[in-house]
């Protein structure tokens, strides 16, 4: 009888590996797994058809020739990371609260692996919102709890990963309105600053107010609220498309974009000059009103008082196309409020909340997914203020979600 | 529970107590069956041939056929235990015949009898349709509920989640989710509430089950894209009673029941089914990581589950009548379902909860009426009407994040995602069913089905409010024509049919201009259509092939979202397809040796899929867009073989090729996507099964029967991502499967007293459907069976 069941079980796998033949050929095609150079650079891309997007990181040596694909080349992250990932000095830092694993976990990104230094639990922050570097090896978390009714930090050592958490006292949540909303942090001066709106339940706006809260490091005590009424959401509220950055100086600049928080009122970028705890009262940079024209999305600091902002092309909708290429770049004097260009050179590029630009050697690499043309990362030089393209991202993917120096 | 419970042992009681008999009305053609000892014979077949025309004898072996065309007909008798005999017979004009047959007594009991004549499910594998038929019967008295039965049978994949009543994906030949519908006796499934599912209906709820693949019958009026299965409950009028309580691993126990009285004084007919499952699930976890403080690290350990009970059980009760002048078949009926479900895990198995639960209860009050040669000879009528309401919520507030080990921290965070929630699902539905079906002659019938499908929909979170502000409102029509003509002595089937589909929405609307909300209704009306043809090349091969254009209709809520988190989206279009199947069948019988084959290829061009689209990565608003296109070919093959009701042995393999089929990503029109014309990953796409049956008759006694049955199913390792892109050592595969399950039953007294142990997963492999979500190990059942017609 055991002998009877061997044979059927032995012509199952028979049956089996005769129906699998079709697919030993394709196998082939990806056992040249090309020899891994040391990457400097990493690009986080996202491919597929819903339901099947997933997330790849590749390294790369150089942002500015030569090109980069995915077919038997890159790390498949699923169920490991997702592109909302902090990247430092070599390592990447990646606390899963958002795809509820609980846990913090460090990464190196070497030879076509994404692998495991160091993971501990981590379960303070439901929505981590923003982080900031205090110095090389302390990372501070700010977000909200699950209910979004608290603003809750944690300061993390970057070998061990050990955790220290807290609770900002912030003034309560204005009546009428139900939630904390936080932008970026920056920190400057022994002070955290901290973008922050009031939110009702959608599609209800904001509280319309541009609200900054200061509070002091290393005792997270609440200080004051800077605020203005002119337009809402300072700072971004994600790990990778910022919206808030401080200068050479030590002033600090917010990019306030309401989006649905407030319909109708302007996209501005707002200044606290360092050393004080205000508003920078003659200093207000309509994205809407300039040479722009339209709301700006995210902001980078280039150097030498530049940024480029990322912008959405209202006329593409408004012209009925249902493209989602929709985004543009400009560079700007965030120094003097001024519009330098726009760089029309750069194809739109699709999705709002990207990691588009890193800065590193007098240039910034832009990357921008091209609706019909190739996929580029574009090479913005800070200084002559010209614009080509680098990298080639070859294969069509779907979205390039963030490009990071690795050392 | 306490009602279904009632329900269950009431049922028993009454069916335990009573006796058997029914009515007959005048015929053309009538006669008694007797054995040779002059003894009636009930439940015996008679087949009327050329007709399709079938009837069973009643309890005193009487048989009537009405209303039959004149002209020569042979008549064929089998019954259980008796040989076959075949009649010639000529029906003339206006007159009423009469014909006594008397059968032989053979040395075989039930088993042997399946080997001699067509049983019905090989009567419907014959069909044009490409269809899989499985008789219940072999898996009653194992622990099996219908998913597990259907999983080993061809072109069907069932993706399960955990254990007992957990998630599930069917698919049927590469589609699968929306694109399946199930039916009970061709009604909805979903008209019985959400607790009747694939995953815990027993077997022995139905006597046969049939798949239809990408072409479905007319009968079935439904919008399925990828197939239809049709769960079919005993239809005879004779009375009988199948009750059956199962015990095993992981504190499982489940109890089924289902029956039929009819009293012979006023012809009033009692049916009844219920079953009711409870297993706590707490099968171990292999190797899941646990955080250990000493080490600081995480280390690989083995858990029980510990938050999966599972309860569900379901009553249902109709009583009607038979045989009377204004009906045929008149039952009024009424059933009741509940479930209570903990949720362990999420999609994958690190994301652990301890608190989530999902509960659910329906009720469904039905009619059902059937006439046979209404106004017109040959003109069947058959009409279904139900009201039902089902409500399910699940509850996600408790704010701790759980580990395998049983600990937990406070977050203040819900376990599923989103906010703290109590989400209430209501959805209140009208079905009705109309068939008509009209034999013009023994060549050329006609078959047109209407349905109409209404059902609200209430979604709300009870801790932000207490109802619904835009309830959807869904109503659907479908009506079929299909046209049948049997030609060459019956050896060449075409079945043409049509089938429009119409869809009347109705919600309220987010307006962004005025920040209120405004009535929106919309009425889209699609049609398809298909054949399907069979040829016999002899009476037990053939050849067959189908194509039909089909459909899956919007949902509300993809059209209309939810108003705030789901946008609308009005140019929301159906999902579409091409769906066509070419086969053939060979059967054989030497003496006792019968063997059976079949092989079919399938093509599936489907394009609209409709999925939920976030358009930024971190926006709180999504809208339901038509996505992706999907090709999928595939080959199936089947091979049966039987000696007398000693031996069976049957095994089948599927093979099917998906490939994304979609050019341009939405909102982008210039590049192709990387993914087009790439294999889908994350999708089983060689599978096969085999099963072994070794049985012996009264060995231990007579009027016993002892079977070992053994099965295993091979399930090849699949990419849970793209096969071409990112390094191999980097990407994520869903291993091999190879799970054998084996049972071992005594029954006694011709099949009225079982009992088996029955085990599942034998060799203790670790089992995956899904990528990380682990099955249950090795567990073991014993199923004590009653039954008696």
């Amino acid at each position: 009888m055991f002998n009877f069941f061997k044979k059927a079980s032995h012509a199952l796998i028979l049956m089996s590996l005769i129906l699998g033949l079709g697919s030993c050929g394709d196998d082939k095609n990806n056992t040249n797994e090309p020899e891994p150079e040391e990457s400097s650079y990493a690009i986080w891309l996202q491919l597929g058809s819903w339901p099947n997007t997933f997330q790849y990181v590749v390294g790369t040596p150089s942002l500015s020739t030569g090109s980069v694909n995915l077919k038997g080349n890159g790390v498949e992250v699923t169920g490991k990371a997702d592109y909302g990932i902090i990247p430092h000095q070599g390592f990447y830092y990646y606390p899963s609260t958002s795809s509820g694993k609980g846990r913090l976990s460090k990464f190196s990104l070497e030879n076509n692996q994404l692998t495991t230094v160091l993971e501990v639990p981590y379960t303070h922050i439901a929505n981590i919102n923003s982080y900031i570097w205090a110095d090389d090896n302390t990372l501070i978390f700010l977000g909200t709890d699950g209910d979004s009714k608290k603003i809750l930090y944690s300061v993390v050592d970057a070998k061990t990963l050990k955790v220290t958490n807290g609770e900002i006292k912030a003034p309560a949540i204005p009546q009428g309105f139900l939630n904390y909303a936080l932008g970026n942090v920056n920190f400057v001066g022994g002070k955290l600053f901290l973008g922050l709106a009031h939110t009702a339940q959608w599609p209800a706006p904001a509280e319309k107010k541009v609200s900054v809260l200061v509070v002091d490091y290393p005792s997270f005590n609440y200080v004051k609220t800077i605020t203005d009424t002119r337009t809402v959401g300072p700072g971004v509220s994600n790990m990778w498309s910022p919206g808030s950055f401080s200068d050479e100086k030590g002033d600090i600049y917010y990019l306030a974009n309401p989006s649905w928080m407030g319909t109708g009122l302007p996209s501005a970028i707002y200044r606290i000059k360092s050393g004080t705890t205000e508003f920078d009262a003659s200093y207000f940079f309509n994205t809407n009103t300039s040479s722009i024209g339209n709301p700006a999305e995210s902001i980078w600091y280039l150097g030498n008082g530049q940024a480029i902002v990322k912008y959405l092309d209202q006329s593409i909708a408004a012209g009925g196309s249902t493209s989602q290429h929709t985004y543009g770049f400009a560079t700007i004097n965030v120094a003097n409020g001024s519009v330098i260009k726009k760089l029309t050179e750069i194809p739109l590029d699709k999705g709002s909340a990207i990691g588009n630009v890193i800065v590193d050697g007098g240039k910034a690499y832009i990357s921008a997914n091209s609706e019909t043309g190739k996929d580029y990362i574009w090479e913005y030089d800070v200084a002559s203020g010209t614009v080509k393209p680098g990298l080639e991202v070859e294969g069509g993917y779907d979205f390039i979600l963030r490009i990071d120096k690795l050392k | 529970m306490q009602v279904s419970r009632f329900l269950l042992i009431g049922c028993f009681c009454i069916l335990s107590i009573l006796a058997s008999g029914q009515n007959t009305g005048t015929a053309n053609l009538s006669g008694r069956v007797l054995s040779a000892t002059g003894a009636p014979l009930s439940d015996a077949n008679v087949l009327l041939t050329p007709t399709s025309t079938g009837t069973t004898t009643n309890a005193t072996g009487e048989y009537r056929f009405t209303n039959v065309k004149s002209g020569k007909y042979v008549v064929t008798i089998t019954a259980v235990g008796f040989d076959r005999q075949t009649k010639v017979i000529v029906l003339k004009d206006e007159q009423s015949e009469s014909l006594d047959i008397t059968l032989t007594e053979r040395e075989s009991n039930l088993e042997e009898v399946q080997v001699l004549g067509k049983t019905q499910a090989q009567e419907v594998r014959e069909q044009a349709f490409a269809v899989n038929a499985i008789e219940t019967k072999q898996f009653a008295n194992t622990t099996a509920d219908m998913n597990q039965v259907l999983n080993r049978t061809t072109g069907i994949r069932v993706r399960e989640q955990g254990g007992l009543g957990s998630d599930f994906n069917f698919a049927i030949n590469g589609l699968s989710g929306r694109a399946i519908k199930f039916f009970i006796d061709g009604i909805p499934l979903e008209v019985m509430g959400s607790a009747m599912s694939l995953n815990n209906v027993p077997v022995n709820l139905a006597e046969r089950v049939e798949v239809y693949k990408g072409v479905v019958p007319v009968s079935l009026g439904s919008d399925a894209l990828g197939g239809s299965v049709n769960l079919i409950t005993n239809q005879r009028v004779s009375n009988f009673l199948d009750a059956s309580y199962s015990a095993g691993s992981f504190n499982t126990h489940r109890a089924a029941l289902t029956g039929q009285y009819t009293q012979k004084s006023t012809g009033i007919i009692l049916k009844a089914s219920a079953f009711y499952n409870y297993s706590d699930n707490n099968y171990l976890m292999r190797g899941v990581e646990v955080w250990d403080e000493d080490q600081y690290k995480y280390i690989q350990k083995n858990f029980r589950r510990f938050h999966d009970q599972y309860k569900s059980a379901m009553g249902q009760l109709e009583v009607g009548l038979t045989n009377k002048k204004w009906a045929d078949v008149f039952f009024i009926g009424g059933s009741y379902s509940k479930t209570d479900q903990d949720i362990q895990t999420g999609t994958r198995q690190e994301v652990v909860y301890g608190d989530a639960t999902r509960n659910g209860d329906a009720f469904n009050a039905s009619v059902r009426y059937r006439k046979d040669n209404l106004f017109t000879k040959g003109l069947n009528a058959n009409a279904f009407i139900s009201r039902s309401r089902d409500h399910n919520m699940v509850t996600d507030t408790a704010g701790y994040k759980y580990a395998w080990d049983g600990s937990r921290v406070k977050t203040n965070q819900s376990e599923l995602g989103g906010i703290k929630s109590l989400t209430h699902i209501i959805r209140p539905k009208t079905f009705a069913r109309l068939n008509l079906s009209y034999e013009a002659n023994a060549s050329h019938s006609f078959n047109l089905n209407y349905t109409f499908d209404h059902v609200k929909n209430e979604n709300y979170n009870e801790l932000l409010t207490n109802r619904d502000d835009i309830p959807g409102l869904l109503g659907k029509h479908i009506l079929g024509l299909a046209y049948q003509q049997n030609l060459l002595s019956d050896r060449l089937t075409n079945t043409f049919f049509a089938k429009y589909y119409g869809i009347g929405i109705e919600q309220k609307e987010f307006v962004s201009l005025t920040g209120e909300y405004a009535p929106a209704s919309s009425f889209l009306n699609n049609f398809g259509y298909g054949v399907a043809s069979r040829f016999k090349i002899t009476d037990n091969s053939g050849l067959k092939a189908s194509y039909e254009q089909a459909y899956r209709l919007q949902d509300v809520g993809e059209m209309f979202g939810n108003g705030y988190t789901v946008v609308a989206n009005l140019d929301l279009k159906p999902e579409s397809g091409h769906n066509l199947n070419a086969g053939g069948f060979f059967g054989h019988r030497v003496n006792r040796h019968r063997f059976f084959a079949e092989a079919s290829w399938f093509f599936r061009d489907a394009k609209d899929f409709i999925y939920s689209v976030v358009y930024q990565s971190n926006a709180s608003v999504s809208r339901f867009e038509n996505t992706s296109k999907v090709r999928v070919t595939g080959f199936e093959a089947e091979f049966r073989y039987d000696y007398g009701s000693l031996l069976n042995f049957s095994m089948n393999g599927s093979y099917q090729n998906a490939i994304n089929n979609t050019k341009y990503a939405l909102g982008s029109s210039g590049t192709p996507e990387a993914t087009y014309l790439n294999k889908i990953p994350n999708q089983p796409w060689a599978f096969g099964n085999a099963d072994l049956g070794i049985g012996k008759n009264d060995l231990l006694g007579k009027g016993t029967r002892l079977q070992l049955n053994w099965g295993a199913q091979y399930v090849h390792w699949f990419y849970l991502t793209w096969e071409a892109f990112g390094s191999k050592a980097s990407k994520n595969k869903v291993p091999s499967q190879f799970i054998q399950q084996a049972s071992l039953s005594y029954s006694l007294r011709e099949g009225k007293y079982n009992v088996s142990v029955d085990c599942r997963n034998l060799t203790n492999s670790l089992a995956y459907d899904n990528f990380r979500l682990q099955k249950p190990g090795r567990a073991v059942f014993v199923k004590l069976r009653y039954f008696i017609r």
